[in-house]
């Protein structure tokens, strides 16, 4: 017989929330965009340097890589996932979210095949440069490529 | 309640002015985002934090917190330190509402996220409207917390089961992996409302 504690909660934060003054919804989100816009240049420069930081990994790594190989790619595609709304680099967001997923099937034993990492570190890439000259669909169509790419590792 | 339906109105008004924040953060420039995203929700003075055992150390002198968020990409130990903050902190720490940040968000993940006892999931990158209405959740959760060996959390248990998360039924054959035709890779990220559902069940939680 499993003993089971359960407690009825409501947290202070219910309480405190409600308190009269704060500010609307409206005015949050004013503010919010503007503090963001002013990190915009700096989470730029970070996904530059973590998309440079792959392709140093990507060199390195042995062939075949081990999973703990593999592991530091995912810090690295989370920093440019976690950048790219503000920096603006949405299509980038989602190729590094491809990679991710195409880590997962190596780590879990599917075969190693490095030019699909090549392939999702060019996107990438590409993806983040503001100079790139493609177009939204051309990106999505990028990104589109590179869920195929990690859908059919094998391929 | 909250739900999937569940939506913030401009002119609804939230005070957290005297809310204590901790913010688990990762060593980046995305550390600022999280924290820029508090000041701007009017959080005063968030308490910030750049690794876990900080973190642990904060929430166990039993100065009370009123709101925990937790990147995952922070030093590795987010859900560790979840974990311990659930099975070891003194109330009302203890209970503290979590919020878990997630850049890749594979059904694993999630999962981990919420057996380790966060309230709610936020798929990264973070928007800011989003992440508010977490915090709104998380002020209407009406889930219990419950204690049992190996796990210390908000219930995880929801009534309505619904549909499986993915594919259009159960049977082997519409998962695809009978055709031959889809040899899939690592598992695909879950959206902002799949992660809410898995967490939650998708009547936005458990009664």
């Amino acid at each position: 017989m499993i003993a089971v504690l359960k407690r009825k909660m409501k947290p202070r934060l219910a309480r405190l929330a409600r308190l009269p003054g704060g500010k609307t919804v409206g005015a949050i989100e004013a503010d919010v965009l503007a503090r963001l816009d002013a990190l915009k240049d700096t989470c730029f420069v970070e996904a530059q340097l973590s998309v440079a930081r792959m392709t140093e990994l990507a060199a390195a790594l042995p062939q075949p890589p081990e999973p703990d190989d593999l592991r530091p790619f995912y810090g690295l595609c989370d920093t440019i996932v976690g950048l790219a709304g503000v920096a603006e680099l949405a299509h980038a967001g989602r190729a590094a979210l491809s990679l991710c997923r195409l880590l997962d099937g190596w780590i879990a034993g599917r075969p190693w095949r490095p030019a699909s990492l090549d392939v999702c570190l060019t996107a990438i890439a590409l993806l983040c440069r503001p100079d790139c000259g493609l177009a939204p669909e051309e990106r999505d169509k990028i990104v589109a490529g590179l869920v195929d790419v990690a859908r059919r590792p094998g391929r | 309640m909250p739900g999937a339906e569940f939506k913030l109105d401009k002119d609804d008004r939230i005070n957290l002015e005297q809310a204590t924040v901790l913010l688990l953060e990762a060593p980046k420039p995305t550390t600022d985002i999280l924290a820029q995203l508090f000041y701007g929700y009017g959080v005063r003075q968030p308490i910030r934090c750049h690794a876990a055992a900080e973190a642990l150390d904060r929430v166990m002198t039993g100065e009370p917190v009123d709101l925990i968020v937790c990147d995952a990409d922070a030093d590795g130990q987010a859900f560790d330190f979840v974990r311990k903050l659930r099975s070891g902190a003194p109330e009302p720490n203890r209970f503290c509402p979590v919020i878990l940040l997630l850049g890749h968000t594979s059904p694993g993940l999630v999962a981990q996220a919420r057996d380790c006892g966060a309230n709610f999931v936020v798929a990264k990158p973070l928007s800011p409207l989003v992440l508010l209405e977490r915090i709104f959740w998380v002020c209407a959760d009406k889930r219990t917390f419950v204690e049992l060996p190996g796990y210390a959390g908000p219930d995880r248990r929801f009534n309505f089961l619904g549909a499986p998360m993915r594919g259009p039924g159960r049977r082997y054959s519409d998962s695809g992996k009978g055709s031959g035709e889809v040899a899939d890779g690592g598992e695909p990220s879950l959206s902002q409302a799949e992660i809410d559902d898995f967490m939650n069940g998708p009547a936005g939680g458990a009664e």
